[in-house]
């Protein structure tokens, strides 16, 4: 069926609404968009509708992403990078997932966010993690916020990721994730004490697996 | 349209604007504030969507969410507060349709304003586990307007007001009524309960308690319960025009409590208009409606049920005991079938075939007809004279069906079903013998209800009567066919009856005429001659003869008894017998003599012989003549038919005592049947038993089942417990 809704956005017929965005113009069908997002039905048909909608400026988002978005609407799929940016590096890639995150969460569309997620999820890297903790902390994503902080606090990311730009950032929005991550920093580093330290000797605690041990008499 | 430059969308890593602005908040809020406004003030066509919603988006994406939602909280209570005094300021009638249009207003606004906040609604709310947007709207109307001390009270009032004069017969605006129900119930089913149904119900109570009061003084028992029916249909109407469905039930439950539960006692016992009124009334409509009603009220039915068993049972009970009644049995049973008819029908138009009712009915009923002990004589005559005559008026096989299965239902109820037997036997041989059936097929058809309903051991000897027929017309045939020879004597038909299944009569002396004695010895060398080993005792008591009589010039076939016959043939040898003659020359008992003589001489009509004195008892002194004054305007006469009657009352003590004796060996084998299974078994164990087994047939009497135990004991059947005196056993 999305081949069928799908061509429905190529072939652009019967388009009742126009977004600008980003001085571009997308065509497409009210029904299709209300169908797919709780925002967009509000906004179309809810009691706040304007009458004589027929265009509708959208700011604080790409031209590209609100392709994508657009795509995702119709095709129920992530569109494919290379084609929307002309680029097709990990980079340019996850840079296009964090947008998307971004503009899923505020559309309500609960999937895409989530296949965005995903995406973060696979592609963590020390150029870009930071920029993705920080979406992650504000569009509450619990799981990337999880993968993104264990990546950034072992020992062989730390330093390369507080050197980003991204970092700067993620200090100025968000600076309670900055105790949350030297929490975790504290936590691998508990796992990294050698052996040696633990002896015989009766000890209030566990062994280097978390295990109560019983006192040797 | 632009066209499409194919430049390389940049693409930045992504950021949110981070707000460094202290006075980002309030700026936001501002904006939204002012929106709310517009909106309230219906001015919301201006708006945008897409702006507003994303002004939320990014307070509550920079952590604002809480100060965003207690300031929503409070302009809401702003807005509310307004409308509220709006409401209150509303003069008399207008005060609920201002209330409606404000709660319109309302619920408009928290839709757009819950449609801008989605954001929060979707992302904030879960995790603080704060009420979501247009569920706090509902409560904060709730609380500020709706409970508000000046609104609350008056709203409440109008209401109940409204709907006590819609009972008094106003036309009020329903559609006013509904959308304000639905307004609190939508606010939560504990606020339509406790602000509306709650002080409605009660209200309803005291209304109906008054007019319940004042309709019992006025209004007999059916027009009361019509205008209680009346009202319950307008309750019922009124809940499904503007209340909660489930108020339905509450309301009803009310209703029935006020008019019907608490004045029942007094509407069923109303003089001259209360249930029994209506029973002997047959008022079908108004128990029709009283049944209806009192199907909710607690122990509605089972009180109608009693008060009408108890009726039943005593307008029987005056039917059975009253002597007037007792003079003619046919009629006697024929109003105790018109009274079953008369209540079937009253049970299956007026208690829709209940089954409690119709078990209620037949215990009363048995309960009655168990009172007079001729129940199964009488019952058993009335079979007997429909059977004889068929039914008045019809042509087929049907209808007497239909009487006999009535018939049915009323021996159903008797205890005494042994007694019935017995009857049933005499009567069933009257008629046989002297050929007054008038169907054959509606014998038969009688028969095979008795054994449907007692057994086939019921109506084996019954069944055999009928064989025994059939037999003897074999015989006869037969018979005729052998006899070579004079065919001049008189021609006999013989019926053979086996002893046992007929009932017994003593047999008593007869001197049979010299012209019959010739050939029913004939016959009866015949009939030993097939049958080896039998014995035939001629019933002089029983049969009939054709007589041709000639009286001067008058001839005239007389249909006489065997003793009439035996009488009159005395007459051809000589024109005066005396009484003392007679009685010498027949050998017949005096009993039986006299009452002969008596049918053939003091009958007017009948009178073939003449008495000497006239007077009506026959003396041993009396002298009788042949009669050739006789006269007739019929050629054949009849005397003496041989019909079953009403027993008088040393018949009738014969009979029960027979009875009596034969249930003795009854209850005895019902003993030795108990205890052989059971082999040790106390005496009140055994009583029940034994009632238990043998209630089909009879209702045993203790005292005399304790005497057969006794008998049973004394040859050594069951011995007595040495040590618990109560205790019997079983001797193998």
């Amino acid at each position: 069926m999305s081949q069928h809704i799908g061509h429905l956005l190529t072939s652009g017929k019967r388009t009742d609404i126009t977004f600008e965005v980003d001085e571009e113009m997308f065509p497409a069908h009210k029904v299709v968009l209300a169908a797919r997002s709780p925002v967009f039905r509000a906004q179309l048909f809810g009691p706040m509708k304007d009458k004589n909608m027929k265009c509708i400026k959208i700011e604080d988002m790409e031209a590209p992403v609100f392709k994508a978005l657009l795509h995702f609407m119709y095709w129920d799929e992530l569109p494919n990078i290379e084609e929307l940016t002309g680029l097709n590096t990990t980079w340019v890639s996850t840079l296009m997932a964090q947008h998307l995150l971004a503009a899923a969460d505020r559309y309500a569309l609960e999937r895409l966010k989530l296949l965005s997620e995903l995406k973060l999820c696979e592609d963590v890297a020390i150029n870009t993690v930071a920029n993705t903790l920080a979406l992650a902390e504000q569009h509450h994503c619990h799981q990337l916020k999880t993968v993104c902080l264990k990546f950034v606090a072992s020992p062989e990311n730390l330093k390369a990721v507080m050197q980003t730009e991204g970092f700067d950032y993620l200090q100025q929005s968000c600076p309670s994730l900055l105790t949350e991550l030297l929490e975790y920093v504290a936590k691998v580093g508990d796992h990294a004490v050698p052996p040696c330290l633990y002896s015989n000797e009766v000890l209030d605690g566990g062994d280097a697996n978390g295990r109560r041990v019983k006192p040797r008499l | 349209m632009n066209p499409q430059r194919k430049r390389i969308p940049k693409i930045e890593p992504f950021k949110h604007r981070v707000e460094v602005d202290p006075k980002f908040f309030d700026k936001s809020w501002k904006k939204l504030d002012d929106a709310i406004r517009e909106i309230y003030n219906h001015n919301a066509s201006g708006l945008s969507f897409e702006e507003l919603y994303r002004t939320a988006y990014n307070m509550v994406l920079h952590k604002h969410g809480g100060r965003l939602y207690d300031k929503l909280a409070e302009n809401l209570k702003g807005h509310l507060r307004e409308m509220g005094k709006l409401v209150e300021a509303a003069q008399g009638g207008l005060f609920l349709e201002e209330l409606q249009r404000r709660w319109a207003d309302h619920i408009k606004a928290l839709q757009m304003i819950r449609d801008i906040l989605m954001y929060m609604d979707r992302t904030f709310i879960p995790s603080s586990k704060k009420t979501p947007v247009f569920e706090h709207g509902l409560e904060l109307w709730r609380d500020i307007v709706v409970r508000s001390p000046k609104i609350h009270g008056r709203l409440v009032d109008t209401l109940l007001e409204l709907i006590h004069r819609e009972r008094m017969g106003e036309m009020i605006n329903r559609g006013l009524m509904r959308n304000t129900t639905k307004m609190l119930m939508e606010l939560g089913s504990s606020v339509y309960q406790d602000d509306f149904e709650r002080p409605f119900l009660e209200v309803s109570a005291s209304f109906y308690s008054g007019e319940s009061q004042q309709c019992i003084e006025r209004c007999d028992c059916g027009e009361y319960l019509k205008n209680a029916e009346k009202r319950l249909a307008e309750e019922s109407e009124r809940v499904s025009l503007y209340m909660d469905a489930k108020t339905a039930d509450k309301i009803a439950n009310v209703v029935d409590k006020e008019m019907l539960s608490i004045h029942m006692q007094r509407l069923f016992l109303m003089e001259n208009s209360g249930l029994v009124n209506m029973l002997i009334n047959d008022k079908h409509e108004d128990l029709t409606r009283m049944y209806d009603l009192f199907k909710r009220v607690p122990d509605g039915h089972s009180t109608i049920r009693s008060l009408m068993a108890s009726h039943v049972k005593e307008t029987g009970k005056i039917l059975v005991t009253d002597p007037e009644r007792l003079r003619d049995p046919v009629d006697f049973v024929q109003r105790l079938l018109n009274e079953k008819d008369k209540y079937d029908e009253i049970v299956s138009v007026s208690f829709s075939n209940d089954k409690t009712f119709q078990n209620a009915l037949n215990a009363s009923f048995e309960h009655f007809i168990n009172l007079n002990n001729r129940s199964p004589e009488f019952i058993s005559l009335y079979v007997d004279d429909k059977l004889r005559k068929g039914v008045k008026g019809a042509a087929n096989e049907e209808d007497i069906e239909t009487v006999l299965d009535k018939v049915m239902m009323l021996f159903r109820y008797l205890q005494e079903k042994d007694v019935f037997e017995k009857y049933y036997k005499q009567h069933l041989a009257k008629r046989l013998l002297s050929g007054k059936t008038s169907s054959d097929e509606a014998e038969r058809n009688m028969l095979v209800k008795l054994k449907t309903e007692c057994g086939y051991q019921f109506t084996s000897k019954l069944e055999s009567m009928f064989t025994d027929l059939k037999t003897s017309q074999d015989t006869m045939q037969s018979f005729y066919a052998n006899l070579s020879g004079d065919s001049d004597g008189p021609t006999i038909s013989v019926q053979i009856l086996t002893t046992g299944s007929w009932p017994t009569q003593p047999c008593a002396t007869c001197n049979l005429p010299p012209e019959i004695l010739g050939v029913s010895e004939l016959f009866r060398a015949h009939y030993l001659g097939t049958h080896n080993g039998r014995r035939l005792t001629w019933q002089t008591n029983m049969g009939n003869a054709d007589i041709k009589a000639t009286f001067g010039d008058r001839k005239h076939e007389l249909n006489v008894s065997t003793y009439q016959m035996c009488v009159l043939m005395l007459f051809n040898s000589t024109d005066t017998l005396t009484y003392k003659e007679i009685e010498q020359n027949t050998a017949i008992p005096p009993v039986d003599l006299k009452r002969c003589l008596q049918s053939l001489a003091c009958v007017k009509g009948k009178n073939v012989l003449r008495k000497e004195p006239m007077s009506k008892d026959i003396s041993d002194s009396d002298a009788f003549h042949f009669n050739d004054k006789f006269s007739s305007k019929l050629v054949k006469v009849k005397i003496g038919t041989v019909v079953a009657q009403k027993e008088s009352e040393p018949e009738k003590q014969e009979t029960r005592h027979r009875v009596e004796e034969d249930r003795k060996p009854q209850i005895e084998a019902a003993i030795v049947r108990i205890m052989k299974s059971r082999r040790v078994l106390d005496h009140n164990s055994i009583v029940t038993e034994v009632t238990k087994q043998l209630q089909a047939r009879f209702l045993p009497n203790p005292v005399v089942i304790k005497k057969r135990i006794e008998s049973l004991i004394e040859r050594e059947f069951l011995e007595r417990d040495k040590v618990d005196r109560k205790l019997y056993r079983y001797l193998a």
